[in-house]
């Protein structure tokens, strides 16, 4: 049974089929169809396999005797002996549902048989144990008939032909509102494919072409007995977010299936496609396995292999040649996500402080620092308290989501709080200039003029105090500075009529929205990178905490205000008398800010950079970082696979990562701490990060601090990284006795019990004193208090979020930018070491504002950028063949009508330019986008194989950052679109 | 590690598979053989000379017997005897190109008349052959979850048409093969033996079914049609070659068309 109002599209039972069965490029026995209206915005996913017809066409049009395919008499299922079938596609063209699949290389046809091998086993299908979203469930027709009627819903009628299909598919339940595009709700119950359009960007079987020959690699088309596991070890996926618990499958030290952890209880199997294209990642023949020396120009790709020992000496040399010429501070390393935890907070950073630099550099100003730094002043920690768990976020009644694309970007999250959704009838609301496919799953769908949140969310705290809708006594006794902020609301005048004319939504809709969230047994905020990643991400973080706040949606079961990710205090120190302690500030709090010292030794000299990711995607404005990196006396890369930023670098580095290293899963969302095993020798002479910077360490005389022990990461954890109170509980002993391979921090010790959600009535904060309730000086949250109000007013804010936007606008907004008159320095607060930043100000809208500028030189339209779909995640997925198969191409969403006024066709290469630079993309046309709106996904880059295409960051500007937390913009820019 | 080498399941224990990479080699070297023959066929002695000496006639009856190999695949594969049919596709395609090239020595011999369109059935029949081999397969599995039509509007009259359809076919079906069931059945080689008349009938009613369902419609015609042509030109060649068999061998004197009647015949009439 496929309900099409769970299925978020993700196509996860894909990749998990074809990891199954062992299929390669073009061979199918899933898919899932996005389907659009022209006309009208909306997605809806159609889960497409066989659907083992009473009457099967295939099996009547197969002409070999005794036929290929067989009805089985028992449990019906429709079967394909491919030893009988002589591959003459009879049974492809007779098939109307299109689910008979072919390999055209062996030249037969392949089919859905419901995973014959898991059942014999006891097993789900594959496609059902996978699916975030619990869309697809496996059993008896009649049992999944009864549970049909028993929830009240009726079945689509897909039996044109009287086949007697038996998959049952579900309409969608949910009618949503659309505020901008239309006035009445639209039916989403009558399901048809009657006018609805896939998009040419997605499983293009033109560009399927080009994964053909030597994209597949081990194990996909390899017989199932080749590809049985002789150990199945616990572990987690290190790829984003959501940490979800898998099982690794080994065979001969070879990663052959990585599957969802069904022990777990919470996530039950459930992992989106990434997790799955693990085994893509850990197998491909593209991996770096030796290190290289560039022999070419930096940026032509020449390079030659080299032995470890000669790498690691001629770097250190270099290194150290450059510490004498320019000080310990003129080296960087930037190590992001991939990189992974351990090595970042661990190893890099006690390199670091050995060696005397304070110029490290994560992605947490690209990503989240907006958000860190907010939750930081207001709560006194990074992040929310909640948990994905039925009883927390699970029992909320209304779920609004500011800018967070969860369903593409968490897929099992969203999927748990979407099933939630579904169980308690609770209400879900999604603001985003496009309809996500998050947005398609909501009741309602408010489509906010980019970068306008802050706006919207003043608006709804107005109307909230103004009409006494507030939690009182949560105000009262747990919020320092509400009144202040009360007063300032009404002083401004920042009422919802004022918003509606900024966010491009009815003052009506924000009234009924500020009631609905106030009066709401339970709701849950979500915000992400949609609100972080602009000029005022700090304040918008801040302004949408405080309206959680006010409303008592923060510490309760079932009420929060959640910004993806919590960080937690995993910090290797080294002993204060081995520290070189710098003796310079940081360059600044965002690595874009090394620009300036590389070119122009602005504040200083920064001449040599290692990285361990790719910021030749990631970071903005790639033409000026490309001119800065050539300039650099060395440049390190230490990464899997060849990308954009080992063409610049002097040395590349081949990593080891996940099951080939031993390391936890990156920051979860909800303080859960996974481990993951050292189980497979990386490939060739490839090493783990932590090898490289424990051998390089030992050049410089660092060994006795980076021992050579502390390259089992086992070790390293327990002896350096949980020495905080926080962590203490969380040992490799308690981690390992658990199926899920998980821990929920907070844990003192060993014996403590994990907290599903912090800060409640009556608690105290973890290692506070009693009665602080959250973990800020004042044990209260803080909205105002005079020492938050002198710290950020030395920066040009104030306390008490007032309205700005973004620099590029099509309507004149106030913006913030540098005050250029002399003003001193002020130190950056709520970051870790120390950065100087020169003071803003926030400028009223005028005449020759740069929006308005902008738009006479043509830059008529609003860019958003944001991350593509689920199966793609940044460099990580370049090499998964099956990603580039769903998803090849860079794409530019905008709405029918902009095409129309454009001339552009749907799947059409159009040029996308803003004043900072130029790409290319695919046009999709897409009715769920603002009309004054495209959006451009990450992730892209020009060196990657199959498709490539120049990223997104060479549209976005370096020098447009938040003020309060540094964090760059990489959203809202004005644009032009054309063929 | 070569993708077109690795495979899944058990099929590749026992089905044995003609890549396209050899088929295209096995057609390269049918065209450079074709090629090299004329070439050298001049300075041949006389009896290479002629379609009709004892050598070409004997060559031309050779390369016929192995053209008739592809109609024992499509026997062997309608009628069981087989238990990994795809052999018998690869013989077939073998034993195809051999006997082409045989042919094709006997037709270069004397390259014009009505034989002609025999040697022209025979190339499209390699080219349509080829194209559903190596090109067609890709629109197969293009083809994969790109007919929504079920999830369209339903058209009422064909559900009804279909259901008139469905009954006329249970009733056939219940002369021509009682115990088999319409769901899952198709004619075979021994209902068309046993049962010629109630076969056509069934035949018909399927075909009638296929044609309300549009089940080539939901292809590209490249996809959908490239078998039926295929099959088509095999029938007008084996009818064709029957027939050139039948002129020559007993309508000798008119094949000679006043000429010299120099090979074996059975009459001259």
């Amino acid at each position: 049974m496929i309900d099409l109002e769970r299925c978020i599209g993700c196509k996860s039972c894909e990749a998990a089929c074809k990891a199954e069965h062992g299929l390669g490029p073009t061979e199918n026995h899933n898919r899932v169809v996005w389907l659009a209206h022209h006309d009208r915005p909306g997605l809806d996913f159609l889960t497409l396999s066989c659907q083992h017809c009473d009457r099967p066409a295939c099996v009547r049009s197969c002409p070999v005797n005794p036929k290929a395919i067989t009805k089985h008499p028992e449990t019906g299922v429709v079967e394909i002996n491919e030893a009988l079938c002589t591959g003459c596609g009879e049974c492809v063209v007779a098939c109307p549902y299109g689910a008979m699949g072919y390999d055209q290389i062996d030249h037969h046809a392949v089919k859905c048989d419901l995973c014959s091998a898991r059942r014999a086993d006891g097993l789900r299908p594959a496609c059902a144990t996978v699916c975030p979203g619990g869309a697809i469930s496996f059993g008896e027709r009649q049992s999944h008939l009864q549970q049909m009627q028993e929830e009240g819903r009726t079945a689509i009628d897909h039996d044109a032909f009287l086949l007697g299909p038996s998959n049952i598919f579900l309409p969608r339940q949910t009618n949503w509102v659309d505020d901008v595009m239309a006035a009445d709700s639209i039916n989403l119950m009558d399901f048809t494919t009657t006018d609805r359009q896939r998009p040419a960007v997605v499983d293009d079987p033109v560009r399927k072409e080009s994964l053909l020959g030597n994209a597949t690699a081990y194990p996909y088309r390899r017989k199932r007995e080749d590809r049985q596991p002789d150990r199945v070890v616990a572990g987690g996926c290190n790829i984003c977010f959501n940490c979800c618990p898998v099982h690794y499958h080994i065979k001969d030290d070879k990663l052959v299936r990585v599957t969802g952890n069904e022990d777990d209880p919470l996530w039950r199997g459930k992992i989106c496609p990434k997790s799955q294209f693990l085994l893509q990642l850990h197998n491909s023949p593209e991996r770096l396995t030796t290190p290289l020396k560039r022999v070419g120009e930096r940026g032509e790709g020449k390079f030659e292999p080299i032995s470890w020992d000669q790498a690691l000496d001629e770097i250190a040399a270099k290194l150290q040649g450059v510490k004498d010429q320019f000080g310990a501070e003129s080296l960087a390393i930037f190590a992001g996500t991939r990189t992974g935890t351990l090595t970042r907070r661990g190893y890099i950073r006690l390199f670091t402080q050995l060696w005397g630099t304070p110029n490290f550099g994560d992605t947490e100003a690209f990503c989240s620092e907006a958000k860190r730094v907010s939750f930081q002043a207001t709560l006194g920690a990074g992040g929310s308290g909640n948990s994905y768990t039925e009883a927390d976020l699970g029992s909320a009644a209304l779920y609004v989501y500011f800018g967070d694309n969860q369903a593409e970007t968490r897929p099992v999250h969203f999927g748990m709080i979407n099933n939630w959704r579904l169980k308690n009838n609770a209400k879900m609301v999604v603001i985003d200039p496009r309809m996500t496919v998050t947005a398609t799953k909501a009741n309602q769908w408010l489509a906010i003029r980019p970068g306008t949140d802050l706006a919207l969310a003043l608006g709804l705290a107005y109307h909230i105090l103004a009409h006494d809708l507030h939690d009182s006594r949560f105000c009262e006794n747990w919020i320092a500075g509400w009144q202040e902020w009360r007063d300032f609301l009404f002083e401004k005048n920042y009422s919802p009529d004022w918003a509606a004319a900024i966010v491009g939504i009815d003052a009506a809709v924000i009234r009924t929205l500020a009631e609905e969230i106030a009066t709401a047994d339970g709701c849950v905020l979500f915000a992400s990178r949609g609100v972080n990643q602009h000029s005022n991400g700090g304040q918008t973080n801040r302004a949408l905490m405080f309206v959680a706040a006010i409303t008592g949606n923060i510490g309760r079961k079932g009420g929060a205000y959640f910004n993806l990710s919590m960080p937690v205090p995993i910090a290797a120190n080294a002993p204060d008398a081995r520290k070189t302690f710098p003796k310079k500030p940081m360059i600044g709090s965002n690595s874009v800010s090394w620009l300036n010292a590389i070119e122009h030794h602005d504040p200083y000299p920064l001449r040599a950079v290692i990285t361990s990711n790719n910021p030749m995607m990631a970071w903005p404005n790639q033409d000026r970082v490309r001119a800065a990196f050539k300039q650099l006396d060395l440049m390190v890369h230490i990464d899997l696979f060849m990308n954009e930023t080992s063409h610049f670098a002097d040395y590349v580095l081949p990593a080891a990562t996940g099951i080939e290293k031993g390391e936890i899963s990156r920051a979860a969302e909800d303080r859960r701490i996974v481990w993951i095993d050292k189980s497979i020798p990386p490939p060739g002479d490839a090493k783990p990060d932590d090898w490289f910077w424990i051998e390089l360490g030992k050049r410089f005389g660092y060994d006795d601090v980076l021992k050579d022990s502390y390259k089992d990461p086992a070790v390293f954890w327990d002896e350096m990284l949980i020495n905080d109170p926080y962590m203490r509980g969380c040992t490799q002993d308690r981690l390992h006795q658990t199926p899920r391979r998980w821990l929920r921090v907070p844990l003192a010790d060993e014996d403590a019990d994990e907290i599903e959600t912090l800060y409640l009535e009556g608690t105290s904060a973890f290692g506070k004193p009693a009665g602080h309730r959250f973990p800020t000086a004042s044990g209260k949250l803080e909205f105002w208090t005079p020492a938050l109000d002198q710290t950020l007013t030395g920066l040009g804010l104030s306390a008490l979020p007032e309205f700005y936007a973004d620099r590029e606008h099509l309507i004149e907004l106030p913006y913030v930018a540098r005050r250029e008159d002399g003003m001193a320095e002020v130190e950056r607060p709520f970051i870790h070491g120390k950065a100087m930043v020169k003071p803003f100000e926030i400028i009223q809208p005028h005449a020759d504002s740069p929006g308005q500028n902008l738009q006479r030189q043509g830059f008529d339209t609003h860019l958003i950028t944001g991350r593509p779909p689920a199966p793609h995640f940044h460099s990580w997925t370049h090499y998964a063949w099956q990603a580039q198969e769903m998803w090849p191409d860079m794409y530019v969403q905008m709405h029918p009508d902009k095409a129309a006024e454009l001339d552009i066709a749907d799947g059409e290469n159009v040029s996308i330019e803003t004043a900072h630079g130029m790409v290319t993309a695919r046009a999709w046309l897409y009715a769920g986008m603002r009309r004054d709106t495209v959006f451009v996904p990450i992730g892209w880059d020009s060196s990657q194989p199959y498709h490539p295409w120049n990223s997104v960051n060479y549209l976005t500007d370096e020098d447009q950052r938040d003020p309060l937390s540094d964090h760059s913009n990489l959203k809202s820019y004005l644009c032009r679109v054309t063929r | 590690m070569k993708a077109d080498v690795m495979k899944d399941d058990a099929a590749s224990l026992h089905r044995p598979d003609l890549s396209n990479q050899k088929l295209r080699a096995m057609l390269l070297a049918l065209i450079a053989s074709v090629v090299l023959f004329v070439l050298i066929k001049p300075y041949l002695g006389p009896d290479w000379q002629r379609p009709g000496t004892v050598l070409m006639q004997s060559i031309a009856i050779g390369g016929a017997l192995l053209l008739l190999v592809p109609f024992l695949f499509s026997i062997g594969k309608r009628g069981g005897y087989s238990a990994v049919p795809n052999k018998l596709f690869i013989l077939h395609v073998a034993a195809s190109i051999c006997g082409s090239f045989l042919v094709a020595c006997h037709a270069v011999a004397r390259f014009d008349g009505p034989p002609l369109m025999m040697l022209a059935a025979l190339v499209l029949l390699m080219i349509t052959g080829a194209f559903g081999r190596v090109y067609a397969n890709r629109v197969f599995a293009a083809s994969f979850a790109m007919k929504p039509t079920p999830f369209g509007a339903h058209d009422d009259s064909t559900k009804a048409a279909l259901k008139n359809l469905i009954e006329a076919k249970v009733a056939v079906l219940k002369r021509l093969d009682p115990a088999a069931k319409e769901a899952v059945f198709s004619v075979t080689l021994g209902h068309w033996l046993r049962r010629p008349v109630l076969s056509m009938a069934y035949a018909r009613l399927a075909h009638r079914e296929s044609m309300l369902v549009k089940t080539r419609q939901s292809l590209p015609r490249s996809g959908a049609y490239w078998r039926p042509l295929h099959l088509l030109l095999a029938w007008l060649f084996l009818a064709g070659m029957i027939i050139h068999i039948i002129v020559v061998t007993f309508f000798a004197g008119y094949a000679a068309d006043g000429g010299e009647i120099y090979w074996w015949h059975i009459t001259a009439w």
